[in-house]
């Protein structure tokens, strides 16, 4: 009986137990919250605008900011962020969950309802919820309290018309890269100068190369086993090689300043049956489907990869991590091949927003705080902080620059010892600083970019810019726009496989895209590039 | 018992199957254990196959040197102890008194768990309910929040019905109440089930992490997973490169994760094995 | 009748005890969020929330259900889940009814022991161990047929054989700690029955079939329905690692079809919406496979 008496007593104290911790609970988040609008300064109107070293808020604030990394642990704690704080005198309280994944880390904030001060996400995404009210227009507020940032933007006005919503106005700062280069041609120039070859210079004399890299051995082991060409990313690698018979297999801006769609062009039947061509006679990693992302390394260290078309650095640092197991190995950059009309073009190029930035909610409380802390970051001294660190220890000033000290350039990956120790290279809206990049990256990488901008291979105009499109467009797209892509995914990957034939086919190819609505699809796109352009 | 040689011949058929089998399933985590203890360049050249190459400690040490991962450690233990105990008891509450097909309404509320088995929420409706329930960044959230599962409960219902109603019939000839059959008669006959819903239960604390992620930001609440789950997120294929990777991730890294995860939970079993014993039913039909 | 139900309670009134807090969960964690389920029938903004998005009627499911690829996703998934229907559902019944015939119980405890490690590792890990198995160049399965002479295959773009590499990942995987269940199962059966039927004279095969198998038939009704109703739930992840363009016509299901275009999209609303209608389906399944179990067996969910 008193057993049975205590099992029912138990059992009842646990649930009003819970119910008390969980109110307890909401008393202290009440707590917070009114402590975060206290601090709202009645005296921001006369506090001077941030420069080098200016305050930009009479007393300590503290600001809220959802900044998602997957990786670290990015808290106002961190020393660039730190010692930001102690010049503008705002802290910085990262309320983004630790791990997972960050559409929906971003998503369960956003339905939440309670909306922190600061937002860093994707621009796209940032402008689209900026049309449902969650963000504050940010035209005027860059006007009084940016001087930075207003500098900027009228010596690069396309940087405002790509950041413009839909409505025009601006809401989202967004990070600027700096330098153009991204991808190249690489081939293997040991190889090259065991076959006594010379470096391709059309897309004929490329096919040939790489039937020698095929045929004659050079990894000396007496074994067919080179692999030609290979990519790292499994599922649209392959398609990297379409421009040398001047074709794509995206979206992008012709010779006649339209959008195009590569797969809906008549050069992607020539395309792809070279692509299948080279495929069948083993030019192409036959597992180009499925090698992932560690291709590089094991094609690389294993002797066995002869040519790729990749991201300058991380390819160019192979050039010193392969030594060890291939002796005398050698990577390096080529001039693009001219296509089959003749064109020498690289079609990649870094693009001037990497798609982050950040905007100031619509329940902020002290937008011209917020205003003046982010231009900070785009003062003189700000902006070498996102870029360096901290003087004295990431970095030194040697004749007026910036030179990381050698603590940094020993890591492994600059970028990410920064970010996770430091608190600088963050991925929100700032200006990138080229010359950062210059000195964690490999000799044969800073040449490699050197050669292609100087002799323009570099195609500015290719790749679409960062389009704005209208709720009505943007819904339309979602419906229309994903069968597409799987359907040309589809085909591709039949076509370049050999399971059909590309001439015979390209016709009911082309008339299934028009099917599933791509020229609606173009005209959507086409109205948001001359709305850009304006 | 004497056997006859068809008989024989199964039981030495059955040694090399149930062999081939452990061997089988074995391999996955042998080669896991392999590549935590290899060198990075021996396992993204596919060197590793079973046994390490280039034995280095490095990856575990990076492992656990990681900030925060004794508070993991002691995190995820507490939610898998209390939330077990809570779960366990919620479930033998629900299965117990749907067992007695004399329960009034009994059809209904089994009906009505079922539904649960398919339909969901969905995540965003679960957030924002936990969210009007004060239960965000909180203990209790992970403890309550997800203390029941349906499958559970009806797999452990399933156990309490095959216990012969003889026994409890015996019992209330001598008196006995509900509670005291619940308590003296059928936990005592269930502790194989027990074991298993309690494991099942276990298993899936120990290594959920989807909710802890999204439900708390304390760093001093979040369990082991979360923590490593950063870790691993490298090794998910993505689909477009943002940005360049300068260096492969240590691949090791994610396996010596993997080890210092599952680990704990594995040894686990064996310990428990021992109420999968025959004849548990002995003595209770008589007596 | 009120004094009939009123002695009922009276009479049972710990069991009801018990339910309360039992049935309180559920109404909280359970029932009350799904009004959001709602979201399946509005075009749904997160910021806006629920009520503020506004209502489209059944437009998402008319969406899903006349897009081209639906009977392919259906077909598929329908495919999958009765192929491991077939070949999976029986694995780990027959591991547990070996495991029980094994006499040396350190042999049995290790085997189960190892069978139900697998369990544990990440599907992403399972999934690379496959792809190099499967692999032309490096992997086993190829170097086996190259040494027998045959030809090497790609095994992972060719759609007919992505099903058969999906179970087969999926038994691996799983059959070990599936196990488990029939396993506790069979330590409910009262030795005593068996002594009986060796006493009639019943041979090791007649045992299994008149004690053993009936002993653990509930188990195996319950879990058979559940299966059923899981019909449409083909689960992503596995899939997402191991598919390709080239084999989306056998391997692309409804939620990796939902994942793309749903999830990656943002589009909550139509993944609620593809997920609803695999509950109806669901439920409905469970109702009848319910039925016909009580039917033949007498074992039912209700």
């Amino acid at each position: 009986m008193v057993v049975k008496k205590t099992g029912a007593l138990l059992l009842v104290t646990a649930l009003s137990v819970s119910l008390l911790a969980a109110c307890a609970n909401n008393d202290k988040e009440n707590n917070i919250d009114s402590s975060a609008s206290e601090t709202k300064s009645g005296a921001v109107e006369s506090a001077p605008a941030a420069d080098a070293g200016g305050k930009v808020s009479a007393e300590p604030v503290t600001a809220t900011i959802f900044y998602f990394s997957p990786q670290f642990t990015i808290t106002g704690d961190l020393p660039v962020l730190k010692k930001a704080a102690e010049l503008t005198n705002v802290t910085l309280n990262n309320v983004a969950p630790i791990g997972g994944e960050e559409k929906q880390a971003y998503n369960l904030m956003l339905a939440s309802g309670e909306l922190p001060d600061l937002i860093s996400y994707g621009t796209s995404e940032l402008n689209t919820v900026a049309q449902e009210g969650a963000l504050q227009p940010l035209d005027e507020l860059i006007d009084q309290y940016a001087p930075n940032i207003k500098k900027f933007l009228e010596e690069r006005p396309n940087v405002k018309k790509a950041m413009a919503s839909t409505d025009g106005k601006m809401y989202v700062i967004p990070y600027v890269t700096d330098g153009d280069a991204k991808e190249a041609w690489f081939i293997r120039q040991d190889w090259l100068d065991k076959l006594s070859l010379p470096q391709p210079k059309t897309v004929d004399e490329y096919y040939n190369t790489l039937v020698a890299f095929r045929d004659q051995d050079p990894n000396g082991n007496g074994k067919k086993d080179e692999v030609p060409f290979f990519s790292r990313v499994s599922n649209n690698g392959v398609y990297a090689l379409l421009p040398l018979w001047d074709s794509f297999y995206d979206f992008y801006i012709g010779d006649d300043n339209k959008v195009h769609y590569g797969p809906y062009e008549e050069n992607y039947k020539a395309g792809m049956s070279n692509i299948a061509k080279w495929y069948k006679e083993g030019l192409i990693d036959k597992e180009i489907f499925t090698r992932g992302n560690n291709a590089r390394d094991v094609m690389f260290n294993g002797n066995l990869g002869g040519s790729i078309h990749d991201w300058f650095a991380s390819s160019s640092n192979f050039n010193v991590s392969a030594q060890g197991s291939v002796p005398g190995f050698s990577l390096l950059p080529f001039a693009p091949p001219a296509s089959a009309s003749g064109k020498v073009q690289e079609v990649t190029k870094r693009d001037t927003f990497n798609g982050r930035g950040w905007s100031i909610s619509s329940s902020a409380k002290n937008p011209e705080t917020l205003m003046k802390y982010i231009d900070f970051w785009w003062s003189e001294e700000g902006r070498r902080m996102f870029n360096f660190g901290i003087e004295g220890e990431t970095y030194t000033m040697v004749d007026g620059k910036p030179i990381f000290t050698e603590e940094v350039l020993k890591q492994p990956s600059v970028v990410d010892y920064l970010a996770s120790q430091y608190g600088s290279q963050l991925l929100w809206g700032a200006h990138q600083d080229y010359e950062y990049e210059v000195q964690w990256s490999n000799k044969v990488a800073v040449e490699g970019i050197k050669m292609y901008t100087d002799n323009g291979y570099i195609n500015k105009n290719f790749q679409v810019p960062p389009l704005n499109f209208s709720m009505e467009a943007q819904n339309r797209l979602k419906e229309i726009l994903p069968p597409i892509q799987t359907y040309v995914s589809e085909n591709g990957q039949k076509w370049v496989m050999g399971g059909e034939d590309v001439d015979a086919n390209f016709d009911k190819f082309n008339k299934r895209l028009k099917d599933l609505g791509i020229e609606e699809v173009l005209n959507l796109y086409q109205q948001a590039y001359e709305q850009y352009q304006q | 018992m004497l056997e006859s040689r068809g008989e024989k011949t199964f039981y030495a058929f059955n040694y090399v199957i149930l062999a081939a089998a452990a061997l089988i399933t074995l391999y996955p985590f042998l080669y896991v254990l392999s590549a935590s203890l290899s060198s990075p360049k021996a396992v993204v050249m596919g060197d590793v196959f079973l046994y390490p190459i280039d034995i280095t400690l490095d990856a575990y040490s990076a492992v656990l040197k990681e900030k925060g991962i004794l508070t993991g450690y002691a995190n995820t233990l507490f939610y898998t102890v209390v939330g077990t105990i809570v779960s366990l008891v919620l479930t033998v509450c629900g299965a117990y008194a749907l067992s007695k097909k004399r329960l009034m309404g009994r059809k209904l509320f089994n009906i009505l768990i079922s539904i649960t088995l398919v339909f969901q929420a969905g995540m965003i409706p679960t957030y924002l309910n936990f969210r009007e329930l004060h239960l965000l960044d909180s203990r209790l959230a992970i403890i309550i929040g997800f203390a029941i599962s349906t499958f559970n409960v009806i797999i452990l219902r399933t156990f309490f019905q095959s216990i012969p109603d003889e026994i409890e019939e015996a019992a209330r000839i001598d008196g006995a109440s509900d509670f005291s059959v619940l308590m003296r008669i059928v936990l005592p006959l269930s502790k194989a089930s027990l074991a298993t819903i309690g494991l099942f239960y276990a298993v899936s604390r120990w290594n959920g992490y989807f909710w802890a992620m999204v439900l708390l930001k304390d760093p001093n609440k979040i369990p082991l997973q979360v923590l490593l789950n950063r870790l691993v997120v490298q090794m998910k294929p993505s689909d477009n490169m943002l940005a360049d990777s300068a260096f492969s991730v240590g691949e090791t890294l994610i396996y010596a994760t993997i080890v210092v995860a599952i680990l704990p939970i594995v040894a686990v079993y064996p310990f428990i094995q021992k109420y999968f014993v025959k004849g548990v039913m002995i003595g209770s039909v008589k007596g | 009748m009120v004094a009939t139900f009123v002695k009922k309670i009276r009479r049972d009134r710990f069991l009801y005890l018990l339910l309360i807090p039992f049935l309180l969960w559920y109404a909280v964690f359970m029932f009350k969020p799904m009004y959001g389920l709602q979201i399946a029938f509005r075009d749904y903004s997160i910021f806006k929330g629920i009520s503020d998005s506004p209502y489209v009627g059944f437009h998402h499911f008319e969406v899903f259900l006349q897009s081209d690829y639906f009977l392919r996703v259906l077909k598929n998934t329908l495919m999958i889940s009765l192929y491991s229907l077939i070949f999976a559902f029986p694995v780990p019944i027959i591991l547990a009814l070996l495991l029980n015939e094994v006499k040396n119980a350190t042999f049995r405890k290790t085997v189960q022991t190892f069978t139900y490690l697998p369990h544990f590792i990440s599907v992403v890990v399972v999934c690379g161990i496959v792809t190099n198995f499967l692999s032309p160049s490096s992997g086993l399965l190829n170097a086996v047929l190259d040494k027998l002479g045959l030809e090497k295959i790609y095994f992972l773009a060719v759609p007919e054989y992505f099903r058969t590499i999906f179970i087969s990942m999926n038994i691996w995987q799983e059959a070990g700690f599936g196990a488990i269940i029939y396993i506790a199962a069979l330590a409910g059966i009262n030795p005593e029955q068996y002594e009986a039927a060796v006493i009639d004279g019943a041979s090791k095969w007649k045992r299994v079939l008149h004690v053993t198998l009936p002993g653990i038939l509930p188990t195996i009704m319950v879990m058979l329905i559940l299966k059923i109703g899981s019909l449409l739930e083909v689960g992503y992840e596995a899939i997402i690692l191991l598919y390709q363009p080239a084999t989306y016509n056998t391997a692309d299901v409804i939620s990796t079809y939902v994942y793309r275009e749903g999830i990656m999209n943002g589009r909550y609303d139509m993944a609620t919406a593809v997920g609803l209608f695999n509950a109806v389906i669901g439920f409905v399944l469970i109702i009848i496979a319910n039925f016909l179990s009580k039917r033949i067996t007498g074992n039912g969910l209700w």
